[in-house]
């Protein structure tokens, strides 16, 4: 026993050690991921992933994404934050209390640039291989088409921001700080970058590869810069090629253009991809109406009255524009057939219930809320209904999987014909782009012999109304300079009330904003930017 | 004394005609039969050959008890330990042996079996006392000649036995003349006497604790206290029993010299307090290394270990005490020895309790009155018409109406204020003749703070140890537990918290028809339900064997074996709860999935470690030298696979009558291997007990890093001097029994980071969704982070200083230590050094510098009187302070010496100094603040706002601060707290007993922390939240001396930025566990047939002492948002059948 036990002891005490060679089963090598044209394509894949935060884009992270729960609309008088909680950026607004410390858009400079490092690599690693021409210059074309888009991002909010291709190393020497760009130098970059982007992409994308970037994409990013940079004769040539191209045009049915079983239809450019327990948003959660029955929402984007005046009557006109066909009493009918697509008002049915949104109803959340009440329930007396879908009710996120448009024929039509406009004045293409839009909602064409300012009036107010909630108006009312206007006005809900067994409609205010135009008009650099990279410069005001 | 052997005996290694038994062992061992194992013959042709000088004649016993498997009783009172003598012996008979030494003693001796028998020559052996059956009887004192009830005494190699009465007396029959008596107690030394035909046998115990001979567990070892160079702190295993508390984690907090704690939740299953050895030394992995039995096993594993297992827990503070677990032990070490059988004993014994637990303290909110009146107020300062009018006030404060104007009080109706918890446990346990073994089986039951929300766990133990020949000794270790955590799919216990401190009264929970007006009810009890349930299973095999051609050499092989693996299983149901519409009826508001849906999850997990030791412990003369050296190699592998469908038509939760659409399916798997190598040495030297030296330390290797970066090495060294061993002290200092100083100074190792770091790492994930009306998920790669090929282990240099002293014959023990450590290469996330444009994160690099420094102090008296009353009281203090010497930092917070993070403990905090409250008297009269005041950038203020200090400006242009610029921003940030982490901790343990009654107390206590509030704790109406009464305090033109700032309907930008308002001081004292216990008494135990019966009361966190009234001041994240501390009553029983 003791010998036996002396042997197996000693094997035990000098005969093992522990091989410490372990090859992780977690991970991939350079070598896998970049080793043909479809694995390369994966890692394209993920940089697609990137179009937005993730299936749960929360009103923490304050992302300028267009199908967050803090839509672009509440920083501006379209919409406005719900009295519910959760809307921190709707509140820092509101106050002005923003500033590089505490932004609207806190995570937004570092996801853009973690996407931008990604399509640097990835260019990087393409050029790099041994793929055959025509694929390498399908996959870059994709590659510079979103790198353009993550770039857009940044400079629509803050102005120039640092320009960088390459990928950044700290263990080389090489330089990683870099300073800012103009931001005529990135819109320069954005629309070169489009350009050589659109050369390559093919016309159209079928079967799997629906949802990839196209030409008339990178064209309607690069010509949507053009607009917002304000260059005229670049916004006008470049959509005016999208338009010749002839693969585009406006899908009958505004209300159906934005469900999930319309996705990819003729009017749209260029939309973000979800699906049903894939990939999926929460539009219906958020923004939902708060007392239906089955399934509530936040109420947290509240269509505003100033919107509402700007829906016209069905005779061309506005309230304020003197229609005949306003009715104090009755003022919601006979509008604009997108009024009643997009909002949801007092009397209108949804989900096969009549939603009241006057005082005096009992056990009513959707009532226009008096100020101070905390609880889900409307601000302004009316919420969204334009992108939701009716059939998904707004708990049920998982099966909220429409793909969210952000580039579309009608805001081609309504670029060209601004550029066209502000370029050479209200010429007969500018009505005919505008009119297109028009007849589609079953309104009356333009008048004729409008001057370019008048022309200016109708085509800003077509805008607001025809890409309502769309993320659109907050960049319009930056670039066109009229924030300050308006936010110098009262913003106004509709308090309905009985009287006498008649309702009565009064407008009341039920949101102030104090805007400086003085720095406002851009947003900040974040602070914590600002403190990693000491060449770089803060907007004006932010001090 | 020296020994000095032939190297070589033939004897020693030719089996002397034994019966190898190892079939029968073996048997023995795997079936757990215990059976007292028939006594052999015995050879006597045993020859011995060894020498001594200058030694006693006790060390002639040991020397024989050592060379063979013979047992040598005596009478101490008998043998003149005093009387050196010189002998040598060279291959001679026990006989012989004993002969020559036994010259001119007075003694004579006999030999039986394997024992052999001294006693004085007048008693003589003339009458065969074998055959004598003696009826004996005496008295058990302790020091001070107190009587001690509850001995146990039990004839050797018998289950035949006696316990003490009330009066220490004991009384058996039918004892053999030549019989060994065994006398054992808790905290005493067990003495083992001959009875040698006497019939009356006083017996004196020594207490044992603290004593000079107290052996305590050390790294792959044991070590006498009085000899340890090292900083180590132990207790005993029966002082962690009395907490009613369902992990050792939270009955070790503040009974510990060492150990710094925080309790951050009061979950059932999760709810371990968080245990940091000297505080927190890095800013990466802060885990204590957690060894059971010898085997270094996951931080986890000591909260599952069931508290009644645990013979002793360890802590290893210094580099000389945590060397030898060389990249594992920076962070101090935990040892945990569970209990092993006895010789001599057979017992059964029952431990059990039941207790109900609630929250320590929760906010009392207002009413529905109060609260709509709260935010009428609200309104109306800051110029908005009211929210509710009178009538509506009316209603709330009478509740004719509560389906539209309830009274709601969420905290009481979801929160059970007697939340049950009960422990079970039954051990068995015994030894004779070659076999011991202990055994236990252990229930725990702990109910959250809603029924659906439980905890239980099962834990088997089966410790077993068999002498297989006289040399060998083969262990088998079983440890196994079951836990099960469950909770509903919809609702959790932190989220139950969240909503019960954060709803209004004003909305309703239920209508009063009964259907539930509030997700919160239905998600707790239809949502379905999460289960996650773990295995995990220790074998341990060891076998030591000792070598006799060379005395004082033993080697010793472990190989142990962990197996776990757990499930999860989560079924997720729709449930619905109700709104009232415009009609007053209710429509259903449908929550959780659409349809039901399940996922499982099922993960594995073995890790062989293997340890071979070679030790050599001998004494020549005054010189003693112990050697160790071991090897220690550890594998592992994890599987774990998850597989889910959603969308079940049937409401049975299988996997496999889910949809069949694939759709409707997911699943996940992934696996890893780990390994790790290390060599472990320790040296220590002696002389004469008086200077101690040992060099210990660890060469390491772990899989973490790239080839080439993959080992290292980590020394100590450290000293003792036992002051109290020169005859200078000896002489004149009689009372004192031990001084000894000691100093150590080493390297250790602390793993950080992850696993292939040093790897560029692309990962897989699902990702973007192409094919439009006919969508699929594409696969995507990522990189996940930048590799870093130089990364390694943070280093830990340690140093200590200590004093350990024992007083008054063992009645006053002191300790104390000074340490200083510098923890360098610490992993930090170099962020802030590349641009926030840089675009991926960088893996870590091994960049920051940490100094940690503290002292802990341990104090113990005791006292008994002759009157029975015994009494003792330990104090142990904790003071650790950390500072970060170099860590990453940007250039606008380093050059700002207010907002420096280097040079300041970590997570110390930093925020706008607060002024306290605007007054009226700082606005004009316009409401603009007056001029000259420093303008908040957060938005306007107005009086009853906090007002904060202009501290400083921008920077210039060089990157220095400016002075106050008359703004308040960023710039005038400064420390404004402590880091919430303790950096004091103290315990005070008091005990007493008297006859059949016992008490123990344990105050506990921390300082040096600040915690911060937070959210709906700081603000009312915080996100649509209530209002609790201390926030009633809030600042009106009249109340300007407020705690709170005005009232507002939400919250005010300027007021909710961090600032010192908001930091309180963490500190408390609370009355951690209190236990009252009674032991029946004997005769009526002996009616019951029962050995002992003790019933007991016990609570935990009875009372609290803080700063926060309003909440517990182990306050993890500043809100109400994690789930509250416990409080816990409970009352049991402990029988010995």
């Amino acid at each position: 026993m003791k010998t036996y036990s002396i042997l197996i002891l000693a094997v035990l005490i000098f005969a093992s050690c522990e091989e410490l060679e372990i090859t992780p089963s977690d991970r991939l090598s350079d070598e896998s991921v970049w080793y043909n044209p479809e694995t390369a394509g994966l890692f394209l894949n993920d940089i697609y992933n990137d179009l937005n935060a993730g299936p749960y884009p929360s009103v923490y992270l304050n992302l300028p994404s267009e199908i967050s729960n803090e839509p672009l609309d509440n920083f501006t008088d379209n919409t406005t934050y719900g009295p519910s909680a959760g809307n921190p950026s709707a509140q820092l607004f509101d106050n002005n209390s923003y500033g590089p410390s505490n932004p609207l858009f806190r995570d937004q400079w570092r996801k853009m640039y973690e996407s931008i490092r990604k399509c640097n690599l990835f260019f990087e690693k393409v050029t790099a291989s041994d793929f055959e021409e025509t694929t390498k210059k399908g996959l870059l074309a994709q590659c510079r088409f979103l790198r353009a888009y993550f770039y857009r991002q940044l400079v629509d909010l803050h102005g120039g921001v640092p320009i960088i291709t390459a990928v950044l190393r700290n263990d080389t020497g090489e330089e990683i700080f870099y300073p800012r760009n103009s931001y005529d130098e990135c819109v320069s970059f954005i629309g070169d970058e489009c350009e050589a982007a659109a050369a390559d992409l093919p016309t159209t994308v079928t079967g799997a590869d629906i949802g990839r970037a196209t030409k008339g994409a990178a064209l309607a990013l690069k010509g949507e810069e053009e607009l917002y940079a304000g260059k005229w004769a670049d916004a006008v040539a470049t959509h005016q090629q999208i338009i010749d191209m002839h693969v585009y045009s406006l899908f009958p049915d505004y209300v159906g253009l934005f469900y999930a079983n319309n996705e990819n239809n003729q009017e749209v450019i260029f939309d973000i991809q979800f699906a049903p327990e894939l990939r999926r948003k929460r539009v219906n959660q958020f923004w939902g109406i708060p007392m239906v029955a089955k399934g509530a929402g936040w109420g947290a984007c509240d269509p505003t009255q100033n919107l509402v005046d700007c829906y016209e009557f069905k005779d061309g006109k506005t309230e304020a524009g003197g229609s005949s066909l306003f009715d104090p009493e009755n003022p919601y009918q006979n509008r604009d057939s997108r009024f009643y697509a997009s909002i949801i008002y007092d009397g209108s049915v949804w989900r096969g219930t009549a939603i009241y949104t006057r005082l005096g109803i009992p056990n009513n959340a959707n009532e226009i809320n008096v100020i101070g009440k905390s609880g889900n329930a409307g601000r302004t007396g009316y919420f969204v209904k334009k992108l939701q879908d009716s059939t998904i009710y707004s708990t049920n996120s998982t099966l909220d999987g429409a793909n969210v448009i952000i580039l579309r024929y009608a805001e081609v039509l309504l670029n060209y014909a601004e550029a066209k406009n502000e370029l050479n004045g209200p010429d007969q293409s500018v009505y005919d782009a505008i009119n297109q839009i028009r007849r589609r909602a079953g309104q009356p064409d333009l008048p004729g012999g409008l001057n370019q300012t008048e022309m200016r009036q109708r085509i800003r107010n077509e805008r607001r109304v025809e890409l309502a909630f769309e993320g659109k108006y907050f960049y319009d009312i930056m670039r066109w300079r009229t924030a300050e206007q308006i936010f110098s006005q009262p913003i106004y809900g509709m308090k309905i009330t009985t009287q006498g067994g008649k309702l009565t409609y009064e407008k009341i205010p039920v949101r102030t904003v104090a805007f400086d135009p003085s720095k406002n008009y851009l947003q900040p650099i974040l602070q914590y930017a600002l403190d990693q990279n000491q060449k770089l410069t803060q907007n004006p005001g932010y001090d | 004394m020296e020994k000095n052997n032939n190297f070589f005996s033939w004897a020693d290694i030719i089996p002397w005609g034994r019966t190898w038994k190892i079939m029968k062992v073996l048997f023995i061992l795997l079936t757990a039969t215990l059976v007292s194992v028939a006594s052999e013959s015995y050879s006597q042709a045993r020859e011995f050959t060894f020498q001594l000088r200058n030694a006693t004649i006790l060390d002639v016993f040991e020397q024989i008890e050592e060379q063979s498997d013979m047992h040598i009783a005596y009478d101490v009172s008998t043998i003149d330990a005093k009387q050196k003598i010189n002998l040598t012996v060279e291959g001679e008979s026990i006989e012989d042996v004993l002969e020559k030494v036994l010259k001119n003693t007075g003694l004579s001796y006999r030999i039986m079996n394997r024992y052999i028998i001294i006693s004085k020559s007048e008693d003589g052996f003339s009458v065969p006392v074998t055959q004598q059956k003696l009826k004996l009887s005496g008295k058990v004192t302790d020091t001070s000649g107190a009587a001690i009830p509850g001995v146990s005494v039990i004839l050797k190699g018998t289950t035949q036995g006696a316990i003490t009465d009330v009066n220490g007396n004991y009384s058996l029959a039918n004892v053999p003349g030549d019989a060994t008596l065994l006398f054992s107690f808790v905290g005493m030394r067990t003495r083992e006497v001959a009875v040698s035909g006497r019939t009356v046998l006083n017996i004196e115990l020594v207490e044992e604790t603290i004593g000079l001979e107290e052996v305590v567990a050390i790294g792959y070892g044991t070590q006498k206290k009085v000899n340890t160079t090292a900083a180590v702190a132990a207790l005993k295993g029966d002082e962690l029993t009395g907490s009613p508390v369902a992990n050792v984690n939270n009955s070790l907090v503040g009974r510990l010299s060492g150990v710094l704690s925080f309790q951050n939740s009061g979950d059932p299953g999760n709810d371990a307090a968080t245990l940091r050895i000297r505080g927190l030394g890095t800013t990466g992995n802060a885990n204590a290394l957690i060894v059971i039995d010898g085997i270094p096993q996951g931080s986890s594993s000591i909260a599952h270990i069931n508290p009644d297992e645990v013979e002793s827990v360890t802590v290893l503070k210094d580099a000389a005490a945590v060397a030898p677990y060389g990249i594992g032990g920076a962070n101090g070490v935990i040892l945990v020895t569970t209990k092993r059988g006895k010789e001599g004993t057979i017992q059964l014994r029952y431990d059990a309790y039941y207790g109900i637990q609630r929250p320590t303290v929760i906010p009392e909110f207002l009413d529905a009155w109060g609260y709509a009146n709260a935010l009428n107020i609200a309104n109306e300062n800051i110029g908005n018409p009211r929210t509710f009018t009178d009538e509506e006030l009316q209603k709330f404060k009478d509740g004719s109406d509560p389906d539209h104007y309830p009274n709601t009080d969420w905290v009481n109706e979801i929160i059970n204020f007697q939340a049950p918890i009960t422990k079970h446990n039954l051990s068995f346990t015994g030894g004779s003749g070659k076999i011991r073994f202990f055994s236990s089986l252990g229930y725990l039951y702990q109910e959250g703070v809603i029924p659906e929300i439980n905890y239980d766990r099962y834990n088997l133990l089966l410790n077993v140890d068999a002498d297989v020949t006289n040399t060998t000794t083969v262990s088998l270790d079983l440890n196994g537990n079951r836990r099960q955590d469950r909770n509903p799919a919809g609702a959790s216990g932190s989220g139950i918290f969240t909503n019960v401190t954060e709803i209004p009264p004003i909305y309703p929970i239920r209508f009063t028809n009964g259907k539930p007006a509030h997700a919160m009810l239905p998600s707790i009890s239809e949502s379905g339900y999460n289960r996650q349930t773990d295995n995990s299973l220790n074998i341990k095999l060891e076998i030591a064997q000792k070598i006799s051609f060379l005395p004082g050499l033993k080697l010793k092989g472990v190989l142990n074996y962990n197996t776990g693996y757990s499930f999860d299983k989560v079924w997720s149901l729709p449930y619905t709860f109700y709104k009232l519409n415009a009609q007053d009826g209710y429509d259903p508001q449908p929550a959780g999935p659409v349809k039901p849906s399940l996922s499982e999850a099922f993960d594995e997990g073995r890790q062989r470690t293997i340890q071979g030791y070679v030790t050599y412990e001998r004494a020549f003369g005054d010189h003693h030298v112990n050697l160790l050296a071991v090897y220690e190699g550890k594998k592992g592998i994890a599987n774990d696979f998850d597989a889910s469908r959603v969308n079940y038509d049937l409401y049975v939760d299988e996997l496999s009558l889910g949809s069949s659409d694939k759709n409707n399916f997911d699943n996940n798997g992934s696996s890893s291997r780990t390994a790790q190598a290390g060599w472990v040495y320790r040296v220590d030297y002696s002389y004469a007990e008086k200077y101690l030296v040992q060099f210990a330390g660890r060469y390491d290797g772990h899989y973490y890093f790239a080839p080439g970066k993959r080992f290292s090495f980590f020394p100590s060294a450290s000293l003792g001097w036992r002051i109290s061993e020169e005859n200078f002290m000896k002489n004149r200092f009689s009372w004192i029994d031990n001084l000894k100083l000691r100093a150590s100074y080493g390297k250790s190792g602390n793993l950080a980071g992850n696993a292939f770091q040093y790897l560029t790492s692309y990962q897989t994930r699902n990702s973007y969704v192409f094919g439009g009306t006919s969508p699929y998920q594409a696969l995507g790669i990522y990189e996940s982070a930048q590799a870093n090929s130089n990364i390694t282990w943070e280093t830990a240099k340690k140093g200590n200083i200590g004093l350990d002293a024992l007083l008054f014959d063992g009645k006053i023990d002191v300790s104390l230590d000074l340490f200083r450590e510098r923890r360098s290469d610490m992993l930090l996330s170099p962020a802030s050094v590349v641009p926030a444009e840089y675009g991926i994160g960088l893996s870590q690099v091994n960049a920051g510098i940490m100094e940690n420094k503290g002292f802990d102090i341990s104090l113990g008296t005791r006292r008994s009187f002759t009157n029975g009353v015994r009494l003792n009281a330990t104090l142990n203090i904790t003071y650790a302070k950390n500072k970060l010497i170099e860590t990453f930092e940007t250039a606008a917070t380093y050059n700002n010496p207010n907002r420096r993070q280097t040079g300041r403990p970590l997570d110390t905090r930093f925020g706008l100094k607060s002024l306290g409250l605007y007054q009226t008297a700082d606005f004009d009269s316009e409401g603009s603040l007056t001029e000259g005041s420093p303008a908040p950038s957060y938005g306007p203020v107005k009086p009853g706002d906090i007002k904060y200090a202009d501290i400083a400006g921008a920077p210039d242009e060089n990157g220095k601060v400016t002075g106050p610029d008359g703004k308040i921003n960023i710039n005038d940030y400064t420390v404004i707290g402590d880091p919430l982490f303790p950096q004091l901790i103290f315990g005070l343990n008091l005990n007493a007993q008297w006859k059949g009654f016992d008490m123990a107390m344990l105050w506990q206590g921390a300082g040096k922390t600040d915690t911060y509030l937070d959210g709906e704790m700081a603000v009312p109406f915080f996100n649509g939240a209530k209002i609790f009464k201390e926030q009633t305090d809030y600042w009106t033109p009249e109340n300007t001396e407020a705690s709170f700032p005005r009232l507002t309907p939400t919250p005010v930008t300027n007021n909710t930025q961090t600032s010192s308002f908001w930091v309180k001081d963490g500190s408390y004292v609370r009355l951690k566990n209190l236990e009252l216990g009674y032991t029946l008494p004997e005769p009526m135990m002996k009616k019951m047939t029962l050995k002992s019966i003790r019933i007991f009361v016990s609570g935990q966190n009875l009372l609290t002492f803080s700063h926060l009234k309003f909440l517990d001041p182990e306050l993890a994240n500043g809100r109400a948002r994690y789930y509250f501390q416990q409080k816990v009553f409970a009352c049991g029983v402990n029988v010995v059948f």
